[in-house]
């Protein structure tokens, strides 16, 4: 499992990722985190939704209500050039920590 | 099912940190997850508490909010602090205008002052009740999120504005109106012809207040309730977006 720390500090990047994929509404996302971590990360799902408007203050992404098909009215996110910028952004530093550690961790095995 | 979530969604919506849209937001997001979780042979009851519980403690949702919404509740107050003045200050106005009206053809103004002041006062407490009414109406509809009126209102902020202003006026200028059309012609020259136009300045400074408070207020309004009901535009918005981004 995640730590706090960890999970607060990856919530932004894991958020433009999945919308990178696609457009989706907040469930999905929660969702998707869900199913591709195993269960590893896990979100405290009322949190996301301060933190989906904070990056649509920040013009990451932006947001709209639909009607799904069952009728249901979602609100939809997807990024905006701000947000795929930032993405960029965030995945090379993720990167540099990943092969930074990959590299650390091959010359001592835990 | 629907009618637990609604009653949720109320007793969260007591709280300034959420607008009517995050709380649609979350309702939305409870009865998915409900649904999920009924799919999987739980209960309805159990279905809704788990629901919750994975929502997350009220009170850290309500934390984190209030930070993405600070503003707001900054707009919020301010809203009401405007739309009270404007309230007090046409109370005033329509005291002042129904004084007028009561004793401008009164021979000896004295011999009538206890009706007078009697009824001014009863006045005083009757609109003030009134006014709170009118507030209170407002806002047990506005929480139910559906409130056309004011709506429409929201959506045409420039004729919105000049009506307040009109009506504000109207209340101000009454007895002047009254004695004008009805009086003796001394009474009317006594009254409003005598007025040089420094006698109209402060009249004019009246205007200008009001049109100010007036678009403060509508304007304040429109930062506040404008995304009360987001409207639902699914078939136009399918175009627009494309699927593969």
């Amino acid at each position: 499992m995640l730590s706090k720390e960890l999970v607060a500090a990856s919530t932004t990047t894991l958020v433009l990722s999945i919308l990178s994929e696609r457009e989706n509404y907040g469930y999905a996302l929660i969702q998707r985190v869900n199913e591709l971590s195993g269960g590893n990360v896990q979100w405290s799902e009322g949190m996301l939704y301060p933190v989906l408007h904070w990056m649509e203050k920040e013009e990451l992404i932006e947001s709209e209500w639909r009607e799904a098909e069952s009728g249901h009215r979602r609100k939809y996110y997807r990024l905006r050039k701000e947000g795929r910028k930032a993405l960029h952004a965030e995945k090379e530093q993720w990167m540099a920590v990943h092969t930074l550690l990959t590299k650390l961790w091959k010359t001592q095995p835990v | 099912m629907n009618e637990a979530i609604r009653r949720w969604q109320q007793n969260l919506g007591a709280s300034p940190a959420f607008k009517a849209d995050n709380l649609e937001e979350l309702a939305s997001h409870l009865s998915a997850s409900i649904q999920k979780l009924a799919a999987t042979g739980l209960s309805e009851e159990e279905a809704f508490l788990i629901a919750m519980r994975r929502l997350g403690e009220r009170g850290a949702l309500e934390r984190e909010y209030a930070k993405v919404n600070s503003s707001r509740t900054w707009v919020m107050a301010a809203f009401w602090v405007v739309l009270g003045v404007f309230v007090v200050d046409l109370r005033r106005a329509m005291e002042s205008s129904f004084s007028i009206l009561l004793m401008w053809n009164k021979p000896d103004p004295r011999q009538h002052a206890f009706t007078f002041f009697g009824v001014l006062s009863l006045m005083e407490y009757g609109l003030t009740a009134l006014l709170i009414l009118i507030a209170y109406r407002l806002a047990a509809r506005r929480e139910k999120g559906h409130n056309d009126f004011v709506r429409r209102c929201l959506d045409r902020p420039f004729w919105t504005i000049i009506c307040l202003v009109g009506f504000f006026m109207l209340v101000r200028f009454l007895p002047l109106i009254v004695i004008a059309l009805t009086a003796a012609q001394a009474t009317a020259q006594r009254t409003v012809l005598r007025h040089s136009w420094q006698d109209w300045l402060p009249w004019a400074a009246t205007v200008l207040w009001n049109v100010i408070l007036a678009a403060t207020t509508v304007v304040l309004a429109r930062r506040e309730f404008r995304e009360v009901s987001p409207a639902v535009r699914s078939d136009r918005s399918q175009e627009e977006m494309p699927r593969d981004l």
